[in-house]
């Protein structure tokens, strides 16, 4: 039968200390989850501190430090799926722009890796179940207990996704431009 | 390739990318030690959001948005140029009570007079760019007050008018730019001159009334179909009408007021149900009508005011009429009203009250902002009966009409002056300013880099700690206001009145959509921390009022074949009601609402806020390829004018001078001079309903603000503006005629 107390006992610097060790544990991994579905680096270290901070005012609510890393997976893959939806309602940045109007954009557009493009032209939420699917191997059943939704959902999405995915690839295939 | 060979390649790509033994970032694991922590008032701000309610948004957005003014003194605005005119040519024959009609190509066609022998058939050209007149193929025919009307295929239909001093005609013939030649089509069932002609949305032309000097008006109507050539009669008119007013409202109804010998009369022409129905009664009676419809969607009319120098306004959604500033000179007998692109409204010329008038050489401005009247600079040539036409590049071309020095002959322009421009000041915004053309105001995003330890920096790694805030400048460039300061803020949009904004407030549990006023106060919490379908991904737009929001988002449910599943949606403000209208097809679609807010332009496409009445209104490859590939996120959301016209998507606004192929236009390559260049003179306007195709200098929103840009090279945002509305005038001293010619 599962404990069902907190897994942190009452003194703060006990919690805090069962925090920073779980996390510490956790870190590498995690980032490197951030990293799967967001690509950018600042971005993910952002969200995977911001994951923590959830975490921690979570906390009381772990009640199997065995299940520590689901538990966090779906903290840190929703707030790395908010951030990717953040960034399609941010205006243009200009300092971005700037950058991009001294060199050549169509030059490098043509150099991008063009998975890297097709992958970044997801959904948000195809993206997170791209990542966890194809970055960390999980089954379907895992990630749909990871993101709390059913697993025809998760069917669905990666169906879908790689739909995108051929699209967007293929069309550059017949411009001859894939490398 | 195969699903299989895809998967394979996924997981090769991801080793690639994020190797196994990737580790965090130190910075990163040295901020975990700060995170178990009582929390800060600001973090507990933040984490207690989630289940906000209203009442607690209220507080928390009062307490934010009661930020002193911050920010130093705008840059000295550049001062602006006055309005001033300039002679253009002469042209080689004399016109009176003609037309002058704007062509595709930015060529002025004009047509039509009355002489001492009668109406000549003479057609001349004004090409803006060199300032020069030219003749074209004559008519085959004279005729003056007759209307000529630009059709959706380029070609120009004149109809009908008089041929002497006592005869109508019921011809009609159409002028083709492409050949500068005339050839006849269908005669109009009934003689008319003194009536009105006016594109409908479905691309035929509405005419009615008639008068002229040897005969009684007529309340008679019939239409035009360029396809056939045909005239087919409509029902009449309640009243009897001549040298009326009639205007294409944006709801596509026609409204008809004024002129003789029902000076009062105001009816409307709905072509869905070929009916004429009775609207409110003019206050003044207005015996030689003339209207021009504003951004707002009412209707300015004025002339021959019977002896006031008054002005009315329609208000097409009531029905109702109401007086508006007076006009500073009463002026009667074909005057003209030129709406500029800033919004305002040109009127030029016209005489005196009494049949022997003498003709103005003053013009004035009306402002529908602040219902008023200002002096602007006088023309060279005192005139009544010419013609005045707004040009590619916002200025406004005069010619012929009945005067001294050789008026019918004699054309100038109108210089509507530059307007002052200012820089904002640092530190510097960080983002596309919103514009809120209205209320004179641009509001825009800004984001500051913290050290560490600095405010809520201990909360974060150093280096990437952000404080972000919305900033409102004053219109008086004194300083600014500062909303919602904290990790995350931006504007989504602002209501063209510049009172309302969206505002997305993010946090580490997500992002938080306000509706608020402009002062911070009265916020309306929307969306807390999104899930699928969130309330928008992007492309927000507020309509002029706010109570319709329009965006664009994955669609509810879940998600669904490529391209089927990103869509255009609006929300009612009044009851959070959201409705997904049309799928986008691609990112490229982002809503613009009509000024009404009853419909939605996104792309090449146009629907009703309901869904219904979906229209494509521009070809496919409007744009180049290039465009869509590589920087179809940026793109703008179709702009609407008054008319129902607007400008289809198009790039965001260029930070470099010079051409580039992200800014290409395929519309633009027949331009020899600037192949490439986001020029506004050279923006294609579309009709949301038909396919008329115009170059436009009616790029920008009406309103004192006209444009906000990003300022290149600097990160500063660059901001346009009207002043006031008080230009110096200028240019040639004011000559009163001394003509006694009377009116036709």
């Amino acid at each position: 039968m599962a404990d069902s107390r907190p897994a942190v006992v009452e003194q703060p610097t006990e919690r805090a200390e069962a925090f920073l060790r779980l996390a510490d544990h956790h870190l590498d991994a995690a980032y490197r989850l951030a990293r799967a579905i967001l690509r950018d680096s600042t971005d993910a270290q952002d969200a995977t501190h911001d994951a923590f901070e959830q975490a921690w005012r979570k906390w009381s609510s772990l009640r199997d430090p065995a299940r520590f890393e689901p538990w966090f997976d779906r903290i840190l893959v929703n707030t790395c799926r908010d951030r990717l939806r953040s960034a399609r309602r941010l205006p243009t940045d200009i300092s971005a722009e700037v950058a991009i109007t001294s060199g050549d954009p169509y030059g490098q557009a043509h150099d991008r890796d063009l998975l890297a493009d097709a992958i970044a032209g997801l959904s948000p939420d195809h993206r997170v179940v791209v990542a966890l699917r194809f970055y960390r191997d999980l089954p379907v059943d895992e990630i749909a207990s990871r993101l709390g939704i059913p697993a025809g959902t998760v069917q669905s999405r990666l169906h879908y996704a790689l739909k995108r995915l051929h699209a967007a690839i293929d069309t550059a295939d017949g411009k001859g431009t894939i490398r | 390739m195969t699903d299989d060979q895809l998967e394979l390649r996924l997981r090769d790509w991801y080793r690639a990318e994020i190797p196994a033994d990737e580790t965090a970032p130190t910075a990163l694991r040295a901020t975990l030690t700060t995170i178990p922590r009582p929390l800060s008032v600001s973090s507990r701000r933040f984490a207690s959001r989630r289940g906000i309610t209203l009442l607690a948004a209220a507080a928390l957005v009062g307490l934010l948005a009661g930020a002193a003014a911050v920010g130093g003194l705008l840059r000295p605005p550049a001062p602006p140029i006055p309005a001033f005119w300039t002679a253009t040519g002469s042209m080689p024959n004399s016109h009176v009570n003609h037309t002058a009609t704007l062509l595709p190509d930015g060529r002025v066609l004009v047509v039509g007079a009355y002489n001492s022998d009668g109406a000549p058939a003479s057609a001349e050209l004004y090409d803006p760019s060199t300032g020069s007149w030219t003749a074209t193929g004559d008519m085959t025919r004279g005729r003056a007050e007759h209307t000529a009307t630009l059709l959706p295929d380029g070609r120009v239909l004149v109809a009908g008018g008089g041929d002497s001093g006592t005869a109508r005609t019921a011809t009609a013939e159409l002028y083709d730019p492409s050949t500068g030649s005339w050839t006849a089509t269908g005669d109009m069932i009934e003689a008319r001159s003194g009536h009105t002609a006016t594109l409908l949305a479905d691309g035929r032309v509405l005419v009615a009334g008639a008068g002229g000097v040897d005969g009684a008006a007529s309340a008679t109507a019939e239409l035009y179909d360029p396809r056939s050539g045909t005239w087919t009669a409509t029902a009449n008119m309640v009243e009897r009408h001549s040298y009326h007013a009639a205007t294409l409202l944006p709801d596509g109804t026609v409204l008809v007021a004024g002129g003789t010998p029902a000076p009062t009369s105001g009816e409307l022409y709905d072509p869905r149900t070929a009916t004429w129905t009775a609207t409110g009664a003019l206050l003044v009676g207005r015996w030689d009508a003339i209207a021009t419809l504003l951004p707002d969607g009412t209707v300015l009319v004025t002339g021959d005011g019977e002896g006031e120098a008054s002005a009315d306004l329609y208000d097409a959604r009531t029905g109702t009429w109401t007086g508006t500033g007076p006009m500073i000179h009463g002026r009667f007998y074909r005057m003209t009203a030129t709406l500029l692109a800033d919004g305002t409204v040109l009127v030029t010329g016209g005489s005196t009250a009494s049949l022997d008038g003498q003709e103005y050489a003053s013009a004035e401005l009306y402002d529908p902002r602040s219902q008023t009247w200002t002096e602007t600079a006088d023309m060279g040539v005192a005139r009544r009966s010419h013609s005045a036409t707004l040009l590619p590049d916002g200025r406004v071309l005069v010619a012929g009409g009945i005067g001294l020095d050789d008026a019918a002959r004699s054309a100038e322009v109108y210089e509507p002056g530059r307007p002052p421009s200012m820089v904002l000041p640092s530190p510097v915004p960080s983002a596309e300013p919103s514009i809120a053309p209205a209320a004179g105001r641009i509001i825009y995003t800004r984001w500051k880099t913290l050290a560490s330890g600095e405010e809520d920096c201990t909360s974060r790694f150093a280096g990437f700690c952000r404080r972000a805030s919305v900033a409102i400048p004053n219109d008086d460039g004194s300083g600014e206001r500062e909303l919602f300061p904290g990790p995350s803020a931006h504007v989504l949009t602002v209501s063209q009145d510049g009172s309302k904004l969206i505002v997305s407030v993010g946090d580490s549990d997500g992002d938080h959509v306000f509706l608020t006023d402009a002062d911070g106060s009265e916020p309306r919490l929307l969306e807390t921390h999104c899930q699928s379908p969130c309330l928008g991904d992007w492309g927000f737009n507020l309509s002029a009022d706010g109570s319709r929001l329009a965006f664009n988002r994955t669609r509810a449910g879940e998600p669904g074949p490529i391209g089927e599943d990103l869509v255009v949606a609006t929300m009612e403000m009044t009851t959070g009601a959201v409705v997904e209208l049309e799928s986008t097809h691609d990112n490229w679609g982002r809503p613009g609402l009509s000024p009404d807010g009853a419909r939605v332009a996104f792309g090449n496409h146009v629907v009703d806020a309901d869904g219904s009445n979906l229209q494509q209104i521009a070809p496919n490859d409007l744009f180049t390829d290039e465009q869509f590939g590589v920087f179809s996120a940026g793109l703008a959301p179709p702009q609407w004018s008054p008319d129902g016209s607007l400008m289809p998507s198009r790039p965001s606004t260029p930070l470099s001078p010079m051409p580039t192929r992200r800014f290409s236009w395929r519309y633009m390559s027949s331009n020899p001079t600037e192949p490439g260049c986001s020029d506004s003179r050279l923006t294609p306007i579309v009709r949301a309903a038909g396919t008329r195709w115009a170059t436009s200098g009616r790029t920008s929103p009406p309103g004192p603000v006209t444009g906000a840009s990003p300022s290149p090279g600097t990160q500063r945002a660059r901001r346009t503006s009207l002043s006031s509305g008080s230009w110096t005038p200028t240019g040639a001293t004011r000559r009163e005629s001394t003509s006694r010619l009377q009116r036709r």
